[in-house]
């Protein structure tokens, strides 16, 4: 199956002023994304994502290596025929109107002007623009111009769609609609590559991430496969206890509150809280529920940037007894 | 309070840079001395121009045309800015025509410098050789100031020859020819324009004509009083040898007559010359009426200083009939 | 490719004509076309020549300042605003990029110019003078001069800082309308080297060749051909600049 981007042994690097000496930004990366897959790039202020996409949107000429898009190399003009790209906090000529602004990048990506103007209203309604369609983009907020920036690179259904930091300033509204947006042209096949430091979205959104830091890609993988499936802590929740098991729960629990009858804990570990529930059962007390909590992406990313060593993801744990959910 | 600060003190400032403006020109007066303003030098203001050499010969022109009539602490400072002016703008613009016209005007009347002036008007002469004015401005000066009839002779020959010449220059070229003694020459160049289909072209034709021909009969009256020692009787006294071209005699004295007193007389040419006063002053008429809505009264007509009319003819009076001015018999 | 250049062009020129900061250059350049009038006054008898000459030096003034104001910080600008990157990233090279910024400037250029001339055109008229084909010839040798400007100051704004590159469009102005002086330096025998002057008057551009400003008070007939080469020279140098700015626009990065 073809790569829609791949990016092989890329090294760039710049000389910030006449006498200095260069910097890499991107140090040896690859990496390849697989037709039809929702792809997040992540990594600090500085990892090399931005260098990384401006090669792959033919921005930045690589000073080795190699990317390609759909199989023709990025500095190809009409390989970006396929691709829609949304950069970080986007401006656009600010004299014309969306409409406008819809037919000069529609015509540089070969559509003609009779499909550009079919499609514009409802893109743009879609993207909660139809109102403003005929206003100067000068007076637009930043998360305007966001939505017209998703606008312009969803015209022409490119087939790759490169999207840095959508929904950085958007409100909520917007980011719902960024989400749904892109589940959307999941489900049309389409390929999406996101670099986003919002990395709950990303864990929601993503099949596979490529950690970048310092340059060089970390770590690369299914969600599933970064983050440990163990638990690390449960929280559980329960009523009509008997007073000795009560006190030898608050005892043991990391953090312990009651509520007229109901006890919610929350214990350390993946064993613990199993334990706990299984003599609630026995005891006869009513358990409501027990959450096993996970690491979150963002939590294993701050702690592998943190770390000077890479970090090995802890093995996954036993499956945990059968729970009962009372009350959610 | 606080907000009216600023507008206070920007009204302060203001008006103490006005009140200042009075001490100021005073103190600068002497730094604001024409004289002390910078003319470039031609190559410097063509280099310079940045092709916009019109422009700034027109800026610099403009710029003289208010100095012109200033006191200059030096004469010979305003000596060396008329140079510098005269020299830059024709520089710049060589078809600046009022420049070389107005110039050479200044520098005569004003300065009485008929040298810078003869000098100013040949270059504009040399890079304007289609323009009439120049070359007859030129002659008038040669003629006027230096008193160079051959020069001036000579500026004009070409002038005449062009069908763009008018009758008072003509005139002028004319009466050159007959103070140099080239009498048929004088007679000639009138004589093509009395076929003319245009009457009033005919006409005047035949008045320029007459006038010559009264120039030179007059001149040679004087000569022969000089050489004869009395004033000629006849018509024919003025064939004497020497007075008169052989070639134009005849014509000369075929409208000259001589009256009892031993007085010059030239009938056809008073005649003509009444009849050209009086279309000149008709045109008054008309121009006084539109200007002022109504007719000239009679002494406004003889008093008037654009156009003047010679005695009528015994007998004959003038008056304003119907807006056009016309000889009536007396009474 | 001819269809990107044209949707690029049309879009610069839409961009450009509705900057205000255009409208203001453009109105002060007809203030100094009204303003002329009041110079004919101040002269003896010279009132007309003194509107056209003005006026033909405003709207050269205006040529120039919009070649600076357009050309020079508009990839600039567009660098620093990243309005580049929505247009890079399409199908897009950047010679279509830099052909079509530059024939949108031209046009926008033109537009602000045939409206002044226009207006001198009228001016001249209602002040009694017949607006001939001097002065026509005058005003199509300033657009043929734009042409070269826009391209000069396009490829400047590549090179370098827009402010420096305005100035260096201005001192090109200034110095392709003195080429002249570099002709008759050689022959003039004044100087050492007459054969590199001459050379050096060959080889650069020469705006006088579509001056006809002065031409409008000398009265001579104007030669059609002599404009039209000028013309063809001032496109080829134009065409000479702008594939210099191509180089240059193909090796940066962003």
């Amino acid at each position: 199956m073809e790569c829609v981007l791949e990016v092989a042994g890329l090294r760039k690097s710049f000389r910030p002023g006449l006498l200095k000496p260069r910097i890499e930004a991107v140090r040896g990366v690859s990496f390849a994304v697989a037709p039809g897959e929702c792809f997040g790039l992540l990594g600090q202020n500085g990892a090399g994502k931005t260098t990384t996409i401006k090669v792959a949107t033919g921005l930045l000429r690589p000073d080795a290596g190699r990317a390609t898009l759909l199989g023709r190399p990025c500095g190809d003009a009409t390989a970006r025929r396929a691709l829609g790209f949304l950069p970080e906090n986007p401006y656009f000529h600010e004299h014309l109107t969306p409409r406008e602004g819809l037919q000069v990048y529609g015509r540089l990506n070969g559509l003609d002007a009779a499909t550009i103007a079919a499609r514009s209203p409802a893109l743009l309604g879609r993207v909660g623009l139809a109102d403003a369609a005929d206003r100067r983009l000068k007076g637009f907020s930043k998360g305007m111009r966001q939505r017209f920036g998703l606008a312009a690179s969803l015209l022409h259904e490119p087939e790759l769609l490169i999207l840095d930091e959508p929904l950085t300033g958007l409100d909520p509204g917007g980011r719902m609609l960024v989400k749904e947006l892109i589940v959307e042209q999941r489900q049309l096949g389409r390929t999406v590559v996101l670099c986003s430091h919002v990395l709950a979205d990303v864990e929601e959104l993503c099949d596979r991430v490529v950690v970048l830091h310092r340059g060089q890609v970390v770590r690369e993988g299914t969600i599933t496969e970064l983050l440990s499936s163990a638990p690390r802590s449960y929280e559980l929740c329960a009523q009509d206890l008997p007073a000795a098991l009560a006190a030898r729960i608050a005892a043991q629990a990391v953090r312990c509150h009651r509520a007229g009858e109901t006890l919610t804990a929350r214990f350390a570990g993946d064993r613990l809280g199993p334990e706990l529930a299984a003599e609630v059962h026995r005891e006869g007390g009513r358990l409501l529920s027990l959450t096993p909590e996970r690491e979150s992406l963002e939590e294993w990313f701050v702690r592998l940037v943190r770390s000077e060593a890479p970090v090995e993801p802890s093995p996954p744990a036993a499956a945990p007894p059968a729970l009962v959910e009372a009350g959610r | 309070m606080r907000r009216f600060l600023l507008p206070l003190l920007m009204g302060a400032c203001g008006a103490g840079a006005i009140a200042l403006r009075g001490p100021l020109a005073e103190a600068n007066a002497g730094r604001r001395v024409p004289g002390t303003g910078f003319v470039p030098k031609a190559p410097l203001a063509q280099l310079f121009s940045a092709g916009h050499r019109s422009t700034l010969a027109d800026l610099l022109w403009l710029g003289a045309i208010g100095d012109l009539s200033r006191e200059f602490p030096d004469p010979q400072q305003k000596r060396a800015w008329l140079d510098a002016i005269f020299t830059t703008v024709p520089a710049l613009e060589p078809s600046f025509i009022s420049a070389y016209s107005f110039g050479a005007t200044y520098l005569t009347m004003i300065t009485d410098d008929a040298a810078r002036a003869i000098a100013l008007l040949e270059r504009g002469v040399a890079a304007n050789p289609d323009d009439l004015r120049l070359a007859v401005e030129l002659a008038m000066i040669w003629y006027m100031q230096r008193h160079d009839r051959e020069k001036a002779l000579a500026v004009l020959e070409k002038v005449v020859r062009d069908p763009r010449c008018d009758s008072i220059t003509m005139g002028f070229y004319a009466s050159l020819l007959v103070d140099q003694r080239q009498d048929f020459a004088a007679l000639a160049q009138w004589v093509t324009w009395l076929d003319h289909g245009n009457e009033l072209v005919r006409e005047n034709a035949e008045l320029q004509l007459e006038r010559a021909k009264r120039k030179i009969a007059i001149r040679a009256a004087d000569e022969y009083r000089e050489r004869v020692g009395r004033s000629p009787l006849t018509p024919d006294d003025l064939r004497l040898e020497g007075l008169i071209a052989p070639e134009a005699v005849d014509l000369v004295l075929e409208t000259t007559w001589i009256n009892v007193a031993g007085k010059l007389e030239f009938e056809r040419c008073a005649e003509l010359e009444v009849r050209h006063a009086v279309r000149a002053a008709s045109r008054w008429v008309v121009q006084f009426r539109a200007e002022n809505g109504r007719t000239p009264t009679f002494d406004e007509l003889m008093n008037n200083r654009w156009v003047r009319l010679p005695p009528p003819p015994p007998g004959r009076r003038y008056d304003i009939v119907d807006d056009d001015v016309a000889l009536v018999d007396e009474g | 490719m001819r269809d990107r250049v044209v949707v690029l062009a049309r879009a610069t020129f839409v961009e450009a004509m509705r900057d205000r900061m255009l409208l203001v250059v453009a109105l002060f350049a007809l203030g100094m076309v009204l303003f002329s009038r009041v110079l004919g006054w101040l002269s003896i008898e010279d009132e007309l020549k003194m509107v056209q000459d003005f006026s033909l030096s405003g709207i050269s003034c205006l040529a120039l300042f919009l070649a600076m104001l357009v050309g020079a910080f508009s990839v600039a600008k567009e660098v620093e605003r990243r309005t580049l990157y929505p247009l890079l990233s399409r199908d897009l090279t950047r010679g279509e990029f830099v052909v079509g910024k530059y024939l949108g400037l031209v046009f926008a250029t033109w537009s602000c110019l045939a409206g002044a001339g226009i207006a001198l055109l009228l001016w001249v008229a209602v002040w009694g003078g017949h607006p001939g084909e001097a002065l026509l010839a005058a005003l199509l040798g300033l657009l043929c001069e734009s042409l070269l400007l826009v391209a000069v100051a396009l490829f400047l704004g590549m090179l370098t800082a827009p402010a420096i590159a305005a100035l260096g469009t201005c001192g090109f102005a200034l110095a392709a309308r003195s080429t002249e002086a570099l002709r008759e330096l050689a022959s003039s025998g004044r100087a050492d080297n007459a054969g590199f002057w001459s050379f050096a008057y060959q080889l650069l551009p020469n705006t006088e060749d579509v001056n006809f400003i002065n031409a409008t008070t000398t009265g001579l007939p104007i030669h059609w051909e002599q404009l039209l080469m000028g013309a063809a020279a001032m496109a080829l140098w134009s065409t000479v600049f702008v594939g210099g700015a191509v180089v240059l626009f193909k090796r940066r990065e962003f």
